[in-house]
């Protein structure tokens, strides 16, 4: 006999995994609403096509593979990893890197492994490594918020649309108000050796979508849909390396709780970090996980070439998780 | 000055090394390249293979002259095994040597034996007691019914039965069908 | 040992039965049945050889196969081929014992256990056949043994019942409080221990209360504890650890730790053996699908189970529309740790602790594994159920064994927290016979290794000196030819000498 079981007449609350990826969306609505609020209509655009190529690319591929189409599209898992990818990436980037990203995502980040529950590498990180090193102009290219927001006048979406279609920014009369995040002209000032003053750096509205991502994440965890281990190791690792940081060379870096607040660190530790597939199992691991990739990004940020480390802290970490399981295998036992 | 030395110590490092060896090991490799390959195999000794036993067979498979695929008790899961210690292909089963069976033991119709002692001989494991013109058994513990007592019987009193009853030979099945994203 | 000194349970969950779950804690007694059936199988699924025949009149108590005693009097009419309580729905030889309607019992001496030694007790056990009751119906007297040589012991009594579904002890310990106690009292003292834990879920108020009143000062060495309402604290290695701190190893058994861990149940009926009374029934509780009604039933073993059915739906209508809206198949066990079963002419076993009645739903389709690690959450043993699944799934027996496998008690926890509805614990049965399958055939592999090598050399030693023989009678031809040669020359010689001497 098939095996059977009477959960069902007995009802116990069992959370389904479509259920968590909407809980996890859930979270992520009200910052992802801030940051299209704050950095305009290229958000949504990167949103919207992002979702629909990495849709349309695992719907091929399942195809390809010769599996149910219903119920990997269904999990939801596809579209939270393109949306976490969307939030990553500078709202200027034209359409066709952004089909480069879902391509990737969908691809190299899931499929050549086996699909969900069988890659190794956060996808929506590979998506993103892969996109920096392959256009590190237009990756690294963000607009003065404070200008490019109006939602309402039809020349601003005009203007995005030549931008987005046309992948040069210099259509568009916009190059004068191209910015660098806090964390670019911080990487400037070190590079000049020139000291920091935080109001030469455009803050806003990084601090705030940091506050909402910490928000959402909170959320989360009161839910028990990520368990604090890992955010905490790397926030606490983060302020730790952050601080020795700045006893050392204190002309050169932010406050700690500016440079926390300025990067991707906050989103990453609730939403990137907790991906449940790429981290180890056991919780010793998780909290070495955590804290290697706190310190890792804190390290990359300041000595290598990109002005945040945390996808390639998170990758790196990724590719360490097999050995961190084989490690602290039996530490729940002993 | 700095060449002497790399050749003194590449020379203890020499017979430290050989000396290890030998004291480690009093087995050539090839004796223990037989050895794990007839840790694979099942042991019944049954010589389907056309080797009159696991270990000669054994030894044939490590010298290359005998195929992973000839033990038919051993079935899929010793030619899996033997694939993994060789590091060879996995293939199917050869029909020429016989097919899978489940587990059984030799059993002697006692009423029917007439004592002739002529399957005792040709039995691997020494698994049938018995003396002239006494009625001969089959140690049921022992037996790994290899079959080959059954031609030697004059008054085919010899018959194979299930190892283990259907209860004891259950086994939990694998929840395949549930799971089927996985294959 | 108060609240405080209950040390905390890795994982497992807080299940409880419904709020306002109908628990019948009467306990009905079942008519004296027809036929009896008893299988010559044990719990380690070992076939046992009869020692009687077909045709034999036995009496109750009697002691029909090693572990099997006939619970009535009557007459064994055959042994065959029939179902046992078993997931694997086979038949096995079955001694049927028709009774004869006088219930007549062999009359045993009582057993003063200040008078005799351990060794006698033990072997009135064995004699009588006491299993566990509570769910794994293990060989109660060689437990004891097991135990028993160890110089601190702890004696656990196992009351604790914790899933949601099953209260034949809840119903046992109303209804018999001071039986219980005494029980109690008594093995506590022949296994001469100053005092005894009697664990109890605290959601069993009513037979707390019950134990409490009867509790005698002469009794207080049993130390009612009263634990938190977490599945699966009454399984043992969980219990050892929440009562003693003792985390048992993989493959280790409470009594290798020096704990006694003995059903409430059991506890009565080793008492009873040493009364000289025969214990051949057990409690069996039985309930609709949603838990909500629930009744009790003193059962003797080799019932069949329709029959304990058929009263079940006499007496409560809740579960006789339970039946009528099923498909005619009950759970043994319960809602995590049961399985189906449709061959209603099987028998109650010692391991028979509950039936649900009710409709068995197919699992869903599972999805994949995301590795969200609730499973290793609820892990009452702390184990890592994602990876042993992806090691049992792609059949790594070594792997899954290095996650610890053997130490998995199959308690479904996982199963039930698990978002992609995998079927965890149908993948450890799984591994577990599997591995145990492997390890037998090892076992066998390498017996017949030796036997095969003991052969072959003598075989080539007999070769050898055969041939050793051979020559050697041959030098010893060739030998005697030769000295023949010899005489015959000195003959020659002598004939040759004696002419020319005379010449």
């Amino acid at each position: 006999m098939k095996p059977t079981s009477i959960y069902q007449a007995w009802q116990y609350p069992r959370r389904s995994t479509a259920s968590i990826m909407m809980q996890v969306m859930l979270s992520l609505v009200p910052g992802t609403v801030l940051m299209m609020h704050w950095l305009g209509p290229g958000v949504l655009i990167n949103w919207v096509v992002l979702i629909a190529a990495s849709v349309l690319c695992e719907a091929t591929v399942m195809r390809l593979r010769q599996r149910s189409i219903k119920t990997a599209l269904n999990d939801g898992s596809i579209v939270l990893a393109a949306w976490l990818l969307a939030l990553c990436i500078p709202p200027s980037l034209p359409i066709s890197q952004l089909i480069v990203g879902a391509v990737t995502l969908s691809v190299l980040g899931k499929h050549v492994y086996g699909g969900l529950g069988q890659n190794p590498f956060n996808p929506a990180m590979v998506g993103y490594a892969v996109l920096l090193i392959s256009f590190p102009k237009t990756m690294t290219l963000w607009f003065d918020p404070n200008l490019a927001v109006s939602w309402t006048t039809p020349a601003v979406w005009a203007d995005w649309w030549n931008l987005k279609w046309f992948a040069n920014p210099s259509v568009a009369p916009w190059d004068s108000i191209t910015q660098a995040t806090p964390l670019d002209r911080l990487r400037e000032f070190r590079n000049q050796s020139a000291s920091v003053s935080i109001n030469s750096l455009h803050t806003s509205p990084w601090r705030e979508l940091s506050v909402a991502w910490l928000m959402g994440g909170v959320y989360l965890l009161a839910r028990g849909v990520i368990r604090w281990h890992i955010p905490v190791a790397v926030l606490t690792a983060a302020i730790i390396a952050l601080t020795v940081q700045s006893y050392l060379s204190p002309n050169t870096t932010l406050p700690v709780w500016s440079a926390m607040l300025y990067g991707g660190m906050v989103f990453g530790a609730f939403y990137v970090a907790t991906d449940p597939v790429t981290a180890p199992s056991s919780v010793r691991a998780r909290l070495l996980y955590g804290a290697s990739i706190g310190l890792l990004s804190v390290i990359l940020r300041t000595h290598s070439n990109y002005p945040e480390g945390f996808a390639f802290a998170v990758l790196l970490m990724n590719a360490s998780v097999p050995l961190l399981d084989r490690w602290f295998v039996l530490d729940k036992r002993s | 000055m700095a060449l002497l030395w790399l050749l003194i110590f590449a020379g203890l490092c020499y017979f430290i090394g050989t000396g290890l060896a030998r004291l480690g090991n009093t087995k050539n490799h090839e004796d223990i390249l037989v050895d794990r390959i007839n840790d694979c195999l099942p042991q019944t000794q049954c010589a389907q293979c056309d080797y009159p036993g696991c270990r000669p067979y054994a030894e044939a498979i490590a010298k290359g002259e005998a195929g992973i695929n000839q033990c038919p008790p051993g079935g899929d899961n010793t030619i899996k095994a033997l694939s993994e210690l060789l590091g060879v292909e996995v293939i199917a089963l050869n029909a020429a040597h016989g097919e899978t069976k489940s587990a059984q033991v030799a059993l002697i119709d006692e009423a029917a034996c007439i004592g002739c002692t002529l399957c005792i001989p040709p039995c691997p494991v020494d698994a049938i007691v018995g003396s002239g013109k006494q009625m001969h058994t089959v140690i049921a513990e022992d037996c790994t019914g290899c079959e080959l007592c059954i031609a030697p019987c004059p008054v085919d009193c010899i018959e194979l039965v299930p190892a283990k009853p259907a209860a004891t030979a259950w086994q939990h099945p694998a929840p395949r069908q549930l799971t089927q994203h996985q294959s | 040992m108060s609240s405080s000194a209950i040390h905390a349970l890795p994982g497992g969950l807080a299940l409880s039965a419904p709020m306002d779950a109908h628990i019948d804690a009467t306990i009905h007694e079942l008519d004296l049945q027809p036929s009896y059936y008893l299988p010559l199988i044990n719990y380690s699924r070992t076939v046992l050889h009869p020692e009687v025949k077909s045709g034999d009149c036995v009496l109750g108590g009697e002691q029909l196969a090693p572990g099997v005693v006939a619970p009535t009097s009557g007459t064994l009419t055959e042994i065959r081929q029939h179902p046992w309580p078993h997931p694997s729905h086979t038949q096995v030889p079955t001694l049927v014992l028709e009774s004869d309607g006088r219930d007549e019992f062999q009359q045993f001496t009582v057993i003063d256990h200040t008078q005799v030694g351990v060794e006698e007790i033990l072997n009135r056990l064995e004699n009588s056949a006491i299993h566990g009751l509570g769910g794994a119906a293990f060989n109660t007297a060689n437990k004891i043994r097991r135990a028993y040589e160890h110089k601190n012991l702890t004696l656990i009594i196992n009351a604790v019942e914790c899933e949601p579904g099953i209260n034949c002890d809840d119903a046992l310990m109303q209804q018999h409080p001071s039986e219980v106690l005494q029980a109690c009292n008594a093995i506590r003292q022949w296994l001469r221990l100053p005092s005894a834990v009697l664990a109890i879920e605290n959601d069993k108020q009513t037979a707390i209360t019950a134990l409490r009143d009867d509790q005698t000062p002469d009794l207080t060495s049993i130390k009612i504890t009263e634990l938190p309402t977490i599945y699966p604290s009454g399984a043992e290695s969980p219990l050892v650890q929440r009562l003693t701190g003792i985390k048992l190893q993989p493959g280790e058994r409470a009594t290798d730790a020096g704990v006694l861990c003995l059903n409430v149940a059991t506890v009565l009926s080793i008492h009873d053996a040493l009364m000289g009374q025969a214990a051949v029934d057990r409690i069996v509780s039985i309930s609709t699908q949603s838990l909500q009604h629930s009744m009790n039933l003193r059962v003797r073993f080799g019932t069949p189970l329709k029959a304990v059915i058929e009263f079940a739906r006499e007496h409560n209508t809740a579960i006789e529309a339970a039946w009528r809206s099923n498909t005619q198949t009950i759970r043994i066990g319960g809602p995590l740790s049961g399985f189906a079963m449709d061959m209603l002419n099987a028998p109650v076993l010692a391991s028979t602790n509950a039936l649900i009645v009710g409709k068995e739903h197919p699992l869903n389709e599972a999805t994949a594994c995301i590795r969200c690690s609730e499973c290793a959450t609820v892990c009452p043993v702390n184990l890592l159920p994602q990876e042993l699944y992806a090691a049992a799934a792609s059949e790594q027996l070594d792997t899954a064994a290095r996650y610890s496998l053997d130490a998995c008690l199959l308690c479904g926890c996982c199963d039930l927290v698990c978002p992609a509805s995998i079927p965890l614990t149908p993948w450890f049965r799984f591994a577990k016979d599997a591995t145990r399958q492997k390890q037998q055939s090892d076992a066998a592999a390498e017996v017949a290794r030796l036997l095969s090598e003991k052969h072959s050399n003598r075989v080539q030693r007999r070769a050898i000196e055969k041939e050793q023989q051979e020559a050697a009678r041959r030098a010893a031809a060739a030998q005697r030819q030769n000295s023949a040669q010899d005489i015959k020359a000195a003959l020659t010689r002598v004939k040759n000498k004696r002419p020319g001497s005379g010449s």
